[in-house]
C-alpha cells in the first residue's frame, strides 16, 4: 500500500548557521541547503550559509561553488558545463525543479532554499542516485534502428520538414528535472517510464530515418510505461529548457491509436 | 469492451469516449429537468416515463457507471504499490459498477414499464 507517513530517520532537522560578518547587509543572501551524508547515520538536516553577493557570481550554482570553496568545503553537488547543456546541476531550487547554472540568485526573493530532486535516493546533499532514470532511457534503446542501406556510401538524409519533427524533443538534456517533478513518476518511478524518457521515445519515433517506430510504439503500449502519465503538466511547467514532454507524451498517445498498435 | 476491466491504450480510449458522452447527457439531463415544473415524486415518474427521457437516461447510467469505473482503477493502479491488493480492488470496483449500474438500470425500467 502508500506509505503516507516519513520513516523517522529522513524527517529534515535544523542543521548548522554559516554567518558571514564581511559583508554589508544589503550583500547578504541566505541559502538554506539540505544536507544529508549516508556515512554518519545522521537525519538529514537543512544548514544556513550568508553569502556576500557583491563578490559572488550572478547564478545559484555560483552560489554554491563560493559556499563550496570559502564556507564549507562538506557540501556536496553536481555540476559540469555551467551554462545549461549538460543537465548535471539540476535541483530543487526555491520549490522548483531547475538548474542551478541558469537560475539567477536575483529571480528569488527572500531566503533560498536548495534541495535535490524530489523523490530520488540521495546519495549525499544534493547528488540523487539516477540509476533507475539512466535504466528507464536505456530501455527505449535510444538509437537509431534502421535497416543497412543497400548503398553503403551514401548518407541517411532528411528533409528539413522531417527534421522538424524532432524539434522540441531532441533539445532534451536528461537533466530530470521533469521527471522528478512528476506525481506520477512519484508513486510508480519503477514502471512509469516518466517525461523524459518518453519525450526520448517520441524523438526516436518521430525520427524519418527510423525504421522501427511500429515497434517502439508496441513497447511503450502498456497501463504503465505510457499511461500512468496524466497531463498534469508539472514536466513543462519545470522544464528549464522550456520544452512540453506532455506534449510529446500526448503525441505517442495519439499515435499508438491511429497505428492500430 | 464496455464490461471488461481494461488496461493500456483501450482504457484510455475508453475513458475518453465516456467523458465526451458524459459532457452532453449531463446538459440534456440538466436542461430536461429544469422543464420539470416542480421536482416532485409524481412529475419525475411522468419524466422518467418519457421514452425519449427513458432512453437518454439509461445511456447516462451506463456511460457514468463506466466513467467512474474506469477513474477509479487509475487511482487504484496509481496508489497501491501491491499488485495482488490492486487487482483485487480493480475487480471488486469493476463489481460495484456493474451492480450500480443494474441497480440504476432496473429502477428506471421498473418506472418505464410501470411494474
Amino acid at each position: 500500500m502508500a506509505e503516507f507517513t516519513l520513516p523517522l530517520n529522513s524527517i529534515v532537522r535544523n542543521g548548522k548557521y554559516f554567518k558571514c560578518e564581511t559583508a554589508d547587509k544589503k550583500n547578504i543572501k541566505v541559502l538554506k541547503i539540505y544536507r544529508y551524508d549516508p556515512d554518519d547515520e545522521k537525519n538529514p538536516r537543512v544548514d544556513t550559509y550568508e553569502i556576500d553577493t557583491s563578490d559572488c557570481g550572478p547564478m545559484i550554482l555560483d552560489a554554491l561553488i563560493k559556499i563550496k570553496n570559502e564556507i564549507d568545503t562538506t557540501i556536496t553537488f553536481r555540476r559540469s558545463c555551467r551554462e545549461g547543456i549538460c543537465g548535471s546541476c539540476s535541483m530543487n531550487i526555491d520549490g522548483r525543479n531547475t538548474l542551478a547554472c541558469t537560475k539567477s540568485i536575483a529571480e528569488i526573493k527572500g531566503d533560498i532554499k536548495i534541495y535535490p530532486l524530489p523523490h530520488m535516493p540521495v546519495l549525499k546533499d544534493l547528488v540523487t542516485d539516477l540509476t533507475d532514470f539512466y535504466r528507464q532511457y536505456e530501455s527505449i534503446q535510444p538509437w537509431l534502428q534502421a535497416d543497412e542501406p543497400e548503398d553503403l556510401t551514401s548518407e541517411r538524409l532528411q528533409s528539413k520538414e522531417e527534421l522538424a519533427e524532432l524539434d522540441g524533443s531532441d533539445e532534451c538534456i536528461l537533466c530530470a528535472c521533469c521527471s522528478t517533478s512528476c506525481p506520477s513518476y512519484w508513486w510508480n518511478s519503477d514502471k512509469y517510464l516518466g517525461p523524459a524518457t518518453l519525450m526520448q521515445a517520441y524523438r526516436w519515433i518521430a525520427d524519418s530515418r527510423d525504421n522501427k517506430k511500429k515497434e517502439r510504439l508496441g513497447k511503450l503500449e502498456d497501463t504503465f510505461k505510457l499511461y500512468k502519465c496524466h497531463t498534469i503538466m508539472n514536466c513543462t511547467n519545470s522544464c528549464p529548457k522550456g520544452l512540453n514532454p506532455a506534449k510529446q507524451i500526448a503525441k505517442i498517445k495519439s499515435l499508438i491509436v491511429s497505428n492500430k498498435i | 469492451m464496455l464490461l471488461k476491466v481494461l488496461h493500456g491504450k483501450n482504457h484510455w480510449l475508453y475513458h475518453r469516449f465516456t467523458a465526451i458522452l458524459f459532457f452532453p447527457l449531463v446538459i440534456w439531463m440538466a436542461f430536461s429537468l429544469s422543464l420539470v415544473p416542480e421536482i416532485t415524486h409524481e412529475n419525475m415518474i411522468l419524466w422518467v416515463g418519457r421514452t425519449q427521457n427513458y432512453i437518454l437516461l439509461s445511456i447516462l447510467i451506463i456511460i457514468s457507471a463506466r466513467h467512474f469505473q474506469l477513474g477509479v482503477q487509475v487511482i487504484l493502479e496509481d496508489y497501491i504499490s501491491t499488485i495482488k491488493f490492486r487487482d483485487f480492488y480493480i475487480k471488486l470496483v469493476n463489481f460495484v459498477y456493474y451492480l450500480l449500474m443494474l441497480l440504476g438500470l432496473i429502477a428506471i425500467a421498473k418506472i418505464y414499464f410501470g411494474v
